[in-house]
């Protein structure tokens, strides 16, 4: 592996995990009886743009790398289905993801009033952000099983 | 009072269209790779025309959720109650994305 790739792979890997971990810190946040909708909103900035790093490090990696060089090692091995279901699945999920996240961005940079006013939105807002919390950690489990069937 | 209502209440309306645009993306994102995994057509097209499939999904995903948000935001809601049933159906639809594309996956692997 070229060392482009080593560091594309790094930056997906590093991006993708803090961006999950900046998820967890706005899921984290919101159930608080009092939120701290400046410190949620630059959280939620900063997990859009790490999500957006990992996406373009990890398709340029994906694209250029990983269908040549390291798909037919994982079709070859022990647990081909580490390609067929787990990265077939996690590559497009993962696609997902962003969306989710620009939309917990979007409601505490234009909405934030109603996460403190509307118990409604406020719940909605809980319940969407738990849930791209665990689509990221699952997300992140699936990279390591795919990581696992290359060795 | 009313000048920081209206300013609010058009926070309320980006924000609409902005999660409108997401759920259309994801939508977009589920069909495309279940249409695309079926037709072969569709696959070699995407291919063709962007350099890789996977590429394709996700530029053509951004210019959906770029498009409908912006357009979205002029006609949407201004209510709270809008957004939290937006949010809603945002968290709905990616559970089953999420579902429909693991047995999606699974099927072909497994056929």
């Amino acid at each position: 592996m070229s060392t482009l790739f080593k560091y594309l792979l790094v930056a997906h890997v590093v991006a993708g995990i803090l961006a999950v971990a900046g998820l967890w810190l706005v899921w984290l946040n919101i159930i608080k009886d009092k939120v701290n909708i400046s410190f949620v909103k630059n959280v939620a900035l900063w997990t859009v743009i790490l999500l957006f790093l990992s996406w373009v490090s990890g398709g340029w990696y994906y694209v250029q790398y990983y269908g040549t060089a390291v798909k037919p090692i994982i079709k070859a091995g022990s647990f081909p289905l580490a390609h067929s279901i787990v990265m077939e699945w996690k590559e497009h999920i993962f696609l997902l993801l962003p969306f989710l996240a620009i939309s917990i961005l979007g409601v505490f940079l234009f909405a934030g009033d109603q996460v403190e006013s509307n118990l409604a939105v406020r719940r909605s807002a809980t319940r969407l952000a738990g849930a791209a919390t665990i689509l990221g950690i699952i997300i992140t489990l699936a990279g390591v099983v795919i990581s696992g069937a290359v060795r | 009072m009313n000048r920081i209502n209206k300013v609010c209440s058009i926070g309320i309306k980006i924000t609409n269209g902005v999660v409108l645009g997401s759920i259309i993306a994801v939508v977009f994102i589920t069909l495309v790779t279940l249409v695309a995994g079926l037709n072969p057509l569709i696959k070699t097209w995407l291919k063709d025309a962007f350099g890789h499939h996977w590429v394709g999904k996700s530029i053509l995903s951004v210019v959906i959720f770029a498009t409908v948000s912006l357009f979205a935001g002029f006609f949407e809601s201004r209510e709270g109650q809008r957004l939290a049933g937006l949010l809603n159906a945002l968290f709905w639809i990616t559970a089953l994305a999420s579902i429909l594309l693991l047995v999606f996956f699974t099927y072909e692997a497994l056929t």
